[in-house]
Formats: C-alpha cells, structure tokens, sequence
C-alpha cells in the first residue's frame, strides 16, 4: 500500500511543479514581454528612435595610389571636423547667448559664414551639426582653445513637486552657473570635434589628368579616383555611444566600437620617372608649339601597360579648381568683359580636368598609314617588292585626292612608300583590298570599339558620327580611311594600335593599375596582360616595324632618331574632324625595333606656325623614348660611326706628370688646359672615363686649392655636330651628343646649360640633335 | 528482446541479462515503439525558429566580427543538423540501459568540473574547457548529470527492496539505535543534497552564476518531486522566503552593503531598477537596449530580419538577448506564439513523464523539462528586465554548440521515454 501511496504523492507533486512553471513561471514571462512591448513598448521605442544613442561614424582614410615602384601620388591624412551639439545648446535657457559667444569665437578661427552657427543650432534635435569639415591641426588647435574656455549657462530645472498645469515660472526653476564658478561648463559641452580625412598629392600636378581628384565628400571625381572609386573608399567605423542625461558633462563612454578600415591601394603601372621625362618635354613642347593642348602616352607594348600618360596642360589635384596653365590664365584675365571673362574660366578649368590622351578624339592621319601597310601585307595585296608611281594625285570617282607632296613622289617600294607617307599609295592598297578586308583590319586595330582602359571617360567610338559604319564604307570613304581622314580615334587607340605591330601582332588591352593592394600590402585585384586579339601575323608585325625604322631613319620621323635606340615611328598630321577647325601633329614610334620594349605616343592638340608632326611631334617623342631606354636599361645599338663618337672618353691623366699628361690628350686628340702650378696633375675635368667629343677640352689641376676657372656657355643652337663641338671647345667646354647626330645635315634644337651661364672650365654640356628638312607630311590632300 | 513490461503488477522490475550474447546485450540497449509525435513536432518547430531567428539576429554581428552574415549562423547550423539526428538515434536508446550510466555520468561531470576549474586557475573566465576550436562548458554536462543522477538515485532509494537489500535491514533497524536509524531514514535525502551541493559548490567557484541557479532549481524542483521526507510546506517556506528577500533587496539594494558586498555589485541591481535611466554604458547597456529592442516590436513587429537594434547596438544580438530581437522582428503576437510554444513543450513532456514506464524515466523527463522551463522563464525574464542580467541562454535560440547538442540529447531521452510509456496512447 505504502508503495502506491509514495507513487501517488510523486504525480500530485509533480502536477504542483508543472502548475508552478507554467503559472507562475511562463505567465510572469508572458506578463513581462506584455509589460516591455505593450504598456512601456512606446516610451522605449520614442528612446530608440531618440539621440539618446549616438551612432557615429568614423571615417575610414581613403586608399593611396602609388606609382610602380611605390612613391605616393595620392593619400588621405587626418584632420578634423568641429561640429555644435544644438541639443545640448536648447537645453539651456540663455541658449541666444551661448550661440553668440560661439559665433563671435568661430566664425574668425574657421572662416565661416556669420550665421552658420546660429543656423546649424537650430536644428533642435540633432546632437551632430557640422560646422566645418577638413580643419587642419593648426586651426584646431585654436579651436580647442576657445572650446576650454567657461560660460555662463542658465539652465532650466523641473521643480520636484509641481503641479503638470501649472504655469511656465512655477513649474521650473533657473539654475544658474556662473563662467567663474567652480564646476562651469566649458564651452566644449556644446561643440566637438571627430575625424575627418583630407586627400593630398605630394607630386602636385604630376599625373594628374590620369589621377584625377576627390570631391569635398571624399569620394572620387575623375580619372582613377573616380573609376577605382569603390576600391580607395574605405569601411567608416562606427561608434555607439552612450550618452549621460543629467551629467553636465559629455560623459560618454565607447560601448560599441567599431575600427574604420583604410581603403585599398593602387599600385599603378606607371613609372615616376617615365612620366616626369614624359610631362616635362611635353609641357615644352606644348610651349614651343603654341597648342592648345599636348598629349602624350608610353605604353609597355608587350603587357599594354601604361608607364606615362600626360594632358598638358595639368593642373593640381589638391586645388583642382583653380586654373594651373598660367598662359592661359593670363590670356583669360586679359578679356575685359565681366561674364565672358567668368565663362571662359569656367569653361578652362572644367577643360584641364579631361583627360585628352584617352577623351580626345582626332583623325589619326598619316599615322593610321601603317594599319593600312600592316592589313595589304597580310592579304597579300601587296609585298615588300610592289611598287608604285606617285604623280602627287590620284582620282576617286568624281574626285581627285592629292598627296601631301604635290609633285608626286614618283616610283618608289612599299617601304618608301610609308617613308615618304604617300597617300595615293595607301589609297591604291586600301582599294585593293576593298571594303570588306580593309573594315576588317580596321576593326581588329581597335578603331571600332574602347580600348577597355581602366579610366573613366574613354571616348567611344560611334558608327555614323566619328567612324563610318562597314555598310557606309564605299570607295570614297575607304579611300579617305586608307590614310587615316574621315574618322576619329583617340590618342590610346592609335598608340594601342601602334603597339599591336610592335608586339607581333597582337593587340593588348591598355591598363593604368597593376594591382590594387589592401592595408598590409596583400594583393586584392590584379590587372594582368590581356590580349585582345591576334591581328596581323607576327611576320607582318615585323615587317611593317622593319618599314617604320626606315620612316625615323630616313624618312618623315628624322626628328625622332635617337642614336642606337632604333626608333620605329610614323608622323602624323592632320584637320581636327569635329572641331571645324586647327590640327592635330603626331607622332608614334617604338624602340628598339628589332625587339620593341616601349611605345610613345605625342600628339600636339592646336599648334600654331610649325604644324607637322615631324616637326613638332617627333623631337619630345626622340627625347621621352631615349630617356625611358636608358631608365629601363635597354642596351643601345649603336652605329659604327656613332660608336665612334661615343667612344670618345676622358683618359685617365691623374698622376701624370704635366708634358705626359698633355702627351696622352693630344694623342687621343683632347686639348689640355692646365691650372695650379704644381708638377704633376691631381685631379681631372671632366672625369677618366666620361664621354667627352673628341677635340673637347680637359681641365688638369696641379694643386687642390686652386678655385675653378669658370667660363661662359655660348650659344650652340643651331649649329652642326662639328660646329657645335669646335664653339664648346673653344669657350673650354665639352659636348655630349643626344638625338639624331650621326647625320652632318642636323642641327642643334637645345642645349642642356643655358647660353651665357658660368660653368667651370671643361664641364659637358648635353646638345640635342634635330632635324629640319624633309620631316613634313600633311594629309590635306583631299580636294 | 523488448524490455517493455506488461502494465500492471511488476511496474519497476529490472530485466533479466544474465546469459545473454554480446549481440543480445547490444541489442538490448535499444527499443522499438512509436514515440511521441507532437512533441517531435514542437521541438522540431522550435529548433527551425530558433536557427531561423538566430541567424537573422547575428547577421551583422556576424558580418562585421566573424567575417560573413553567415558565419555564425553555419557554424550552429553544422551543429544542429547532427544533433537532430544524433536526438532520433537516442530515441531509440533503451533507458533501462541509460539508468546504468547515471554514475558513470555523474563522476564525468563533476571530473570535467574539477579539471575546468585547475585549467582555468588565474583566468578571468573560468567556466570553459578548450579543446582546439571547440568550446564547451562543463556546466552544461553537469545539469544533465544531476538530472540523470537524481533520476537514478530516487528511483534506487525507492524500490520495495530498498531497505532489505542494504546491510540494514528491517528487523536490525528495530534491533538498533536512534542515530543509526535517523541515518538509514534519512540517507537518500543526505545523498541528494551532498549530490547538490557538490556539483553547485564546483560550478559556483567557477563564478558561473546563470548555471548555479538553473541547478540548484532543477536540483530543488527534482527533491520536491521525488525525495520522500522533506514535507511540502520546506519548499514553500523556502519559495517564500526567496522571494522575500529579492523583494526587500531590489527595493532597497543598500541593505546588500550591510551584508558585506560591494558597491559595485549594489550599482547592478540599481542598474536594474532603472534600466534606461542615467548612464546607459557598461552594465546598463545590454538591458536598455533589449528593452528599446523589444520596445520597438509593437504588435507584429518590424518584419523577420528587419531589427535595427541588431545593427550593433544590442551587444551580441544572437546570445543571451536573441528574445528581445525576436521580439522586435515578429512583434508581442509572435514572441507570445512562441513563449506559447515552449509552455506546451514543457506540458507535454511532463504528460509523458506521467504515462512513462517508471519512476526513472519520469524523474529524468520531468527533470529535462524542468531545466528547459527554468532556462526559457529565466532569460525572457532577463530579456524583459524583470531578474537582473546573469547571461542565461534561451533553448532553441540562442548561439551555442554545447548547448544546442545537449539540448536535443535530452529531447532524444524524452522521445525515447515516450516510446517506453506505460501505455501505448498518451
């Protein structure tokens, strides 16, 4: 029995528990879910919704670009934003009076406007009102001193007790505390300061139009800024804080806190040193030309990286708003009336912010002559032995079209052919191989589509408007199209186009950024090689490099050749379809040919006088690809009779007593000209071992506390190779040879010391060679 | 060999094993039947909601700390999904066979227990044992084992033979002295309480204060039921008393610094009066904004996945405070359906306790029940702000591998106690 009885009393237990858990447990869970959501649901959510919580966002520094081998072109730093707390401020009741006294303080130190602090305090219900952003440490400083200053505040206090009807002076008290009293409130109570981030570029204006610029909210206007916009945007951080209501202080603490995450690098294919040497003979020859504009790329033709890319004039990123071409700016300040004088600089700074090297779009002229070359050596229309009479004209249907040289060249090769840019020639192949083949090539150039750059703003090209649609393509277009009239491209796809024949064919896809980097360096993206397509046969490729060597040789690119770096280049010139108006010169050429490493691109936007792109186009080009050979260190291949000169070194004298000395630099045909009055020479200018032209002059000093004989740099521009070496040795200098000096007919263009400029005895002065005959080749040929 | 007796005259007896296989005896610790489909049913409905809701309330917890929306939300679910199946494998599991493992378990619980403790000397956490990248609490071991324990030991002390089958029998407690047969009388409740005291005492000095009361809960509502001696009116003197001194101390939490705690022990329980009141750092932090969580529900709620509180405001959305943003996703009709439904899970696991085949298997099922009633009361009442913060996970819900393994072991039991029941329909 006592069995059953223990059984029984063990269910009614456990009955009794189980009431106990759902009575008393789940109903007082349920009485508190209703309790929390229904009966006080309101006034916690008004104190969700409410600043109670502060969420602020820290923002993240935005990624920095840097160059190939990583200088910084473009990087964020830190300063601050001041903010006022309105509030804080409207809790007080001589709130009029604190607004005042902030303003009076502010509006000096931050350079705002007189009513912004009023204004932004207004805002009753916001905790967070921004002042001013990107405030410098210098200012803030100031700021933070006027923010630890006291203030009188008066504050309103509700009286314990009151009645809810009862009248406004009943209901609360003043609590006053006065600016002198010991726990006053400083004015930091009502204005703060967080992180902001401000964009810099230490370079300035270099690269800029490639670069591009932020905007006042961080975020990227043009050029990489804007296209790798969502890569250089860092993830803010965020910070939830608790904020203390009846403490007078802003007492907050970090409950929740989130680190902002800097945004991604980018590393980019172009080279500091590439685009210096690329902006610097640019700008010049911007200068010289008179042209509106210049632009200029160098391309890696076997990956498509762009090691240099230029629009001058540039401007600063940093103060992209204001005009950087001073020529300009003179010009406009020079315009009387008020409202053409704002319009035109509107006009120019929105201007200096294009990119023309990939946005300009110009007839490629005689420079697209070597697609043309390229597709009828591919068809076999044509081979390196046809050859064709010019007799400076030809006849399209109704029309005749002329070549540039009216007299026709008469019967030359293929090869000539590109040398002397002869339009009817390219004419006769274009018509040859008629428009289906001609389309073909022309399409597979890249004439019919972006190059697919990573920048923003890429001119496109549009059938019916800046090329001809196949369709429309009949014998007069093709004809016109043969020697690059009647349609458009941009400077990227000429100089993609030219680097396709210089790397065997194939056409690569151009690019600005290598890789794309996060904060520790780890690679995130990666812009590898990409070949487009396979246009032309390798053999063709190299033929048609082989022909544009003979063009800087010896035909319209002279300007360009460059002692042993093997130049391949095409001139071009031509009208400016679209604008009505002005020319545009070119020129494009790669080195070495034999096994080209680097193509460059000029193209001189408006010149003025001197229109050609033999004549103004090729000279900067010869400068820019001789410079970036010797940067990358591509061997030279010199002639025998460059070799000559360049074998001419400063032999080693010190030591030497005087007559043994002058004895070995006669022999090796130098003039000795001795100072001091000691016996044997103790040291030697220029150097053992530097280049010096034969007939040059080599200092020799006896003692070492003689002072340097300085002498005066003449005028070497415009002379010969010998003319110019004999003036330098007679002032006692030396010259160094750079450009197209293996020929007698070239002349000097620079000179790397000033004319009239001190410099000691025997210092070499670098004399850049051009040349002046035979380097034209306008395409206006059509009547 | 089916072990299920025939209802009736020898409820409790234990089966013959003697000369049994191997094969026989492997065999033997399983069983057939069907078990109890509504309650699969609503533990199968619970767990879904509780991954679902989970993986909603750690989204961007989840997306900022862990790498991925999903990261944490994965990492229960590859939990889950076995545990449910390891739940119908237990179903299975003959309970006569699990009764023998009652000791075994026990002195593994309090083994881990001991050595959490020497591993965790001079940590500020010590309630975790690592074993590579798995985490898991000894805590969590030891209610299982009390429960299964007390189950065992008040169904021993119980059987006919107890009494006749010790040293001291009947006709020699009549022979013996007071003392001796005070001992004998009261033993099975000394074993219980010394069982109590020592699994709490090792999770107390571990400073895990949430286990500490679900055990001695569970442990005092397990005693209520199934020990013999103490009268009812101790529990609810007990009860009484309890809430006594939580009323006197949360009116007027100052008395605490009489009794020798420290001021900022009192400051938590102020804290808790006013939840949303002076600073809302620190201490205040988590509750005020569960409440301002919950308090932004209303009565459908914002939509699921729509909780703004879980955009990094409520400190890890997807732990103790999950309620809160289930609360502000489905609203006061949703959080209600579901408190409903863990009332009717509980209600049904102790119907079943009730038509189980002995006083074993209903001791463990009410006793599993129990730690899931007290466990859901007492962080909704967390949740809510009616108990101060101690960090009590909700069942189904919250994130936790240990947790949510152990829980659907013990749904396993409760299934496989229900496919023993005394009769076929409950």
């Amino acid at each position: 029995m006592r069995r059953h009885t223990t059984g029984d009393r063990m269910m009614m237990r456990a009955v009794i528990a189980l009431g106990v858990l759902l009575i008393v447990g789940f109903t007082s869970g349920a009485i508190g879910i209703a309790r929390a959501m229904i009966v006080r649901g309101e006034t916690y959510r008004e104190k969700a919704e409410q600043g109670q919580l502060r969420d602020v966002e820290e923002p993240a520094p935005r990624g920095e670009i840097v160059d190939s081998s990583g200088n910084v072109i473009a990087s964020s730093t830190d300063v601050k934003r001041v903010y006022i707390n309105p509030k804080k401020v409207n809790d007080y009741e001589n709130k009029d009076e604190i607004i005042r006294l902030i303003s009076e303080a502010l509006v000096p130190i931050l350079g705002i406007a007189e009513d912004k602090v009023a204004k932004q305090a207004s805002y009753k219900n916001y905790s967070d009102m921004t002042l001013k952003g990107k405030v410098d440490e210098i200012t803030m400083e100031k700021v933070n001193a006027f923010l630890d200053t006291t203030v009188t505040t008066k504050m309103k206090v509700l009286v314990k007790g009151a009645d809810d009807d009862a009248p406004e002076e009943e209901k609360y008290r003043i609590v006053t505390v006065d600016k002198d009293a010991k726990d006053a409130a400083k004015f930091s109570l009502f204005v703060g300061s967080s992180r902001d981030t401000i964009r810099y570029y230490p370079l300035g204006t270099f690269a800029a139009n490639v670069i591009g610029f932020t905007g006042s909210d961080d975020t990227g206007r043009t050029g990489l800024e804007l296209y790798y916009n969502k890569q250089l945007t860092g993830t803010p951080g965020r910070t939830l804080v608790a904020k203390n209501a009846t403490d007078s202080n802003i007492a907050s603490e970090y409950a929740t806190h989130t680190a902002p995450i800097k945004g991604s690098t980018l590393k980019l294919t172009i080279d500091q040193e590439v685009q210096r040497f690329l902006e610097n003979s640019l700008e010049q020859a911007r200068i010289d030309a008179k042209a509106k504009a210049a632009y200029g790329i160098v391309m890696d033709v076997n990956t498509g990286a762009i090691l240099g890319m230029a629009a001058q004039a540039s401007y600063d990123p940093a103060h992209y708003q204001e005009l950087a071409d001073s020529i300009k700016l003179a010009e406009i300040e020079a315009i009387t009336d008020e409202t053409e004088r704002k319009k035109a600089l509107n006009e120019a700074i929105l201007a200096q912010w294009r990119n023309g090297a990939i946005d300009l779009t110009y007839e490629p002229g005689s420079v697209f002559k070597i697609v043309t070359v390229a597709a009828g050596l591919e068809e076999g229309v044509v081979n390196l032995n046809t050859s064709y009479t010019c007799t400076g004209a030809i006849q399209v249907e109704n029309r005749t079209m002329h070549c540039h040289n009216r007299n026709g060249h008469g019967t030359e090769d293929l090869t000539h052919g590109l040398m002397n840019s002869c339009n009817p020639f390219m004419i006769t192949i274009a018509q040859k191989l008629g428009v289906h083949k001609f389309y073909k090539y022309f399409d597979g150039f890249g004439f019919t589509e972006k190059t697919g750059i990573d920048l923003p703003g890429e001119a496109e090209p549009k059938p019916g408007i800046s090329i001809h649609a196949e369709k429309d393509m009949k014998v007069v277009e093709l004809s016109s199209c043969a020697f690059g009239q009647s349609f458009e491209a941009s400077p990227i796809q000429v100089i993609s186009a030219v680097s396709a024949i210089a790397n065997g064919g194939k056409l690569m896809r151009p690019y600005v950024v290598a890789q794309v980097l996060d904060e520790n360096g780890a690679v995130i993206e990666e812009n590898k090689p990409t070949v487009r397509r396979q246009v032309v046969s390798e053999d063709t490729a190299d033929k048609v490099a082989a022909m544009m060597e003979q063009v800087v040789q010896a035909g319209t690119g002279k300007n360009a050749y460059v002692a042993g770096a093997r130049v391949a280049g095409k001139t071009g010139t031509s009208q400016k379809l679209s604008a009505g108006s002005g020319y545009v010169a070119s020129f494009s050429c790669f080195a070495p040919a034999d096994n080209p490493q680097v193509a460059v691109l000029i193209a001189i936007d408006d010149p003025k006088g001197q229109i050609n792109g033999g004549q103004i186009a090729a000279p900067p080009a010869a400068e820019i690809i001789e410079q970036v050979l010797q940067h990358r260190n591509v061997p030279m291949q010199y002639t025998a009779e460059e070799e000559k000169q360049l074998a001419a070194k400063a032999p080693t004298v010190t030591g030497l007593t005087i007559a043994a000395a002058k004895e070995l630099l006669t022999k090796a045909d130098y003039t000795a000209r001795v100072v001091g009055s000691g016996e044997t020479i103790l040291r030697q200018f220029p150097k053992a071992g530097t280049t010096v032209a034969t007939g040059g002059v080599v200092v020799l000093y006896t003692s070492n506390d003689n002072t340097e004989p300085m002498v005066k740099v003449p005028n070497l521009v415009g002379m010969t190779v010998s003319q110019a070496n004999a003036a330098a040795a007679a002032a006692g200098l030396n010259v160094s040879f750079s450009g197209n000096f293996a020929s007698s007919t070239k002349i000097t263009s620079k000179q790397s010391i000033e004319t009239g400029a001190e410099v000691p005895a025997g210092t070499v002065i670098t004399v850049h060679f051009v040349s002046t005959s035979g380097v034209t080749d306008s395409t206006l040929g059509e009547d | 060999m089916s072990t299920r007796v025939i209802a009736g005259r020898n409820r409790y007896a234990i089966p013959e094993e003697k000369g049994k296989n191997i094969w026989e005896q492997i065999k033997s610790a399983f069983t057939t039947g069907g078990f109890d489909v509504p309650f699969l049913v609503m533990v199968t409905l619970l767990t879904v909601i509780g991954l679902l809701m989970m993986y909603s309330a750690s989204y961007e917890y989840s997306r900022v700390h862990n790498g991925g929306p999903a990261a944490i939300f994965l990492k229960q679910l590859y939990i889950a999904v076995p545990s449910y199946a390891l739940m119908i494998v237990i179903s299975k599991v003959n309970l006569d066979f699990v009764k023998k493992c009652a000791n075994i378990v026990l002195l593994v619980a309090v083994g881990l227990l001991v050595l959490c403790y020497v591993l965790n000397i001079g940590k500020d956490i010590k309630r975790h044992i690592d074993i590579g990248p798995i985490q898991f609490q000894p805590s969590d071991i030891a209610k299982f084992a009390l429960i299964l324990y007390f189950a065992y030991a008040m169904d021993k002390y119980q059987k006919p033979g107890y009494l006749n089958a010790s040293k001291h029998g009947t006709a020699f407690l009549q022979e013996t002295n007071k003392w001796e047969r005070f001992m004998v009388r009261w033993r099975p409740t000394l074993v219980y309480c010394g069982v109590l005291v020592l699994i709490d005492g090792l999770v107390v000095i571990e400073s895990h204060l949430s286990a500490t009361i679900i055990i001695l809960g569970i442990g005092a509502m397990m005693m209520f039921i199934g020990e013999q001696r103490i009268p009812g009116w101790v529990y609810f003197l007990g009860i009484a008393v309890a809430v006594v001194v939580i009323v006197v101390v949360i009116s007027n939490p100052d008395i605490l610094l009489k009794f020798g705690l420290k001021q900022y022990q009192v400051d938590r329980i102020t804290a808790f009066k006013n939840p949303l009141e002076g600073d809302l750092s620190g201490d205040k932090w988590q509750t005020a904004n569960s409440l301002m969580a919950i308090g932004s529900g209303g009565l459908f709620g914002r939509g699921l996945g729509k909780s703004v509180q879980k955009l990094l405001y409520l400190p890890e959305p997807q732990n103790d405070f999950i309620f809160a943003i289930v609360c502000e996703e489905l609203g006061f009709v949703g959080a209600m359906l579901i408190l409903l439904l863990f009332a009717a899970l509980v209600f049904r696991g102790f119907l079943i306790a009730l038509h189980s085949k002995d006083r074993f298997a209903a001791l463990l099922t009410m006793g599993i029940m129990i730690q899931l009633a007290l466990q859901t009361i007492l962080n909704i009442g967390v949740v809510t702000a009616l108990l101060p913060n101690t960090g009590i996970l909700l069942p189904f819900f919250s994130q936790g591998g240990t947790a949510i393994a152990m829980l659907l072991g013990e749904m396993g039991l409760v299934l496989a106690v229900s496919r023993q029941a005394r009769e076929v329909k409950l």
